[in-house]
């Protein structure tokens, strides 16, 4: 069986014109299926830093936080085991937030 | 917020072939020529037109690199190299050559006539040239076990010129939906502009389509979700009748298609 690890960072440019902005990080990590058709989620433990980061109530793959200025937010993903034949895809999608 | 629309995404894929990474650029460098003309390039895109079809004479070169196969974590008498010709909408794949490499991999890959008969021609079609497993391996963990499992792999696409676009789509959120007078949530809708039984210009849509924004992103990336194909396939068929049943008006008396018409094409 086999695990993936990753880790990558989300910043908010020094320059940036906003002093802070609130984005939604969604951590897709699909099994790949024939054809490249992405298949069921993989389970990941997700650590954080950098940031507080409010995982989502209904999908903890989901997590809201904010950025500020010169910040910089840096996750750390470790997924359930898999199927040691497997191609998997790790695919971290990120949206601004609407402004409340 | 300026950036309400801001979105990001990067994929990665990852094969369970850690162990035999070495060898994963082990084909980067093959180079194509498509027209005997024509220098070998390492281009991987190509538009061919439809009066350059009769004048294809492919020739692939694979490139591999010798040292690659002497420092990789497979003997390279295990190793084939694969080059395959592929017509995607005819779903139809030709092995043009496969060999062992036991010994010296050929200099180049002449992809023939015959290859591009059966493949309709050449204009579409996607040429690859893969390093793959020649014979079945014990199973380790990290390593290719499977005969054709492949390890390096560089495809050339050679694809038709784009046709002049009818209608254009664009994605639109809640608040423009609203703004419309529609629900928040409302999936798509067609403006019909007018002129679908008049001679086609590429200047002038004849329709212009939204869909919801949240349908958009998910259709509009790389990686499609499962789910999206029957969604595809709904909004293919809604569409076109839509412009079919607003522009309804403009051809219902006449007596016959204009023979440039976009009408023609339903």
């Amino acid at each position: 069986m086999l695990r993936l690890r990753s880790a990558f960072s989300v910043a908010l440019d020094s320059k940036a014109d906003e002093e802070e902005l609130s984005l939604k990080l969604h951590i897709h990590c699909p099994v790949l299926e024939d054809e490249g058709q992405e298949g069921d989620n993989l389970n990941l433990t997700i650590d954080v830093k950098g940031v507080a980061a409010t995982p989502d109530p209904a999908d903890p793959r989901v997590l809201r936080f904010v950025v500020e200025r010169g910040g910089k937010a840096t996750f750390t993903v470790e997924s359930e085991e898999y199927d040691a034949a497997w191609t998997v895809r790790l695919r971290p999608e990120i949206d601004a937030e609407a402004a409340k | 917020m300026t950036n309400a629309n801001y979105h990001k995404s990067a994929t990665k894929d990852i094969r369970p072939f850690f162990a035999a990474a070495t060898l994963e650029e082990a084909v980067d460098g093959a180079k194509i020529r498509l027209f005997e003309d024509q220098p070998f390039t390492d281009a991987s895109t190509f538009s061919i037109e439809e009066q350059e079809v009769q004048r294809l004479a492919i020739v692939v070169k694979p490139n591999i690199s010798e040292a690659t196969l002497a420092g990789g974590a497979i003997p390279r008498n295990k190793l084939a190299l694969a080059i395959t010709a592929v017509n995607p909408f005819l779903k139809k794949t030709v092995l043009v050559q496969k060999v062992s490499l036991a010994k010296e991999a050929p200099d180049e890959v002449v992809i023939d006539a015959e290859v591009l008969e059966r493949l309709g021609g050449g204009a579409n079609m996607t040429i690859e040239v893969v390093l793959c497993l020649a014979s079945a391996l014990t199973k380790q963990v990290g390593k290719p076990f499977m005969e054709g499992h492949w390890l390096s792999k560089k495809s050339f696409s050679l694809r038709p010129p784009k046709p002049a676009e009818d209608f254009g789509v664009d994605e639109m959120g809640d608040d423009g939906w609203k703004a419309m007078g529609f629900p928040a949530k409302t999936l798509y809708y067609v403006e019909y502009y007018g002129g679908v039984n008049e001679p086609a210009n590429k200047d002038r849509s004849i329709a212009k389509v939204y869909v919801h924004s949240d349908v958009y992103k998910k259709l509009a990336a790389d990686n499609l979700p499962k789910m999206s194909r029957p969604l595809m396939a709904f909004l293919a068929a809604e569409i076109p009748c839509q412009i079919l049943a607003s522009s309804y008006s403009d051809w219902k008396d006449s007596d016959d298609v204009e023979s440039i018409a976009r009408l023609r094409l339903f």
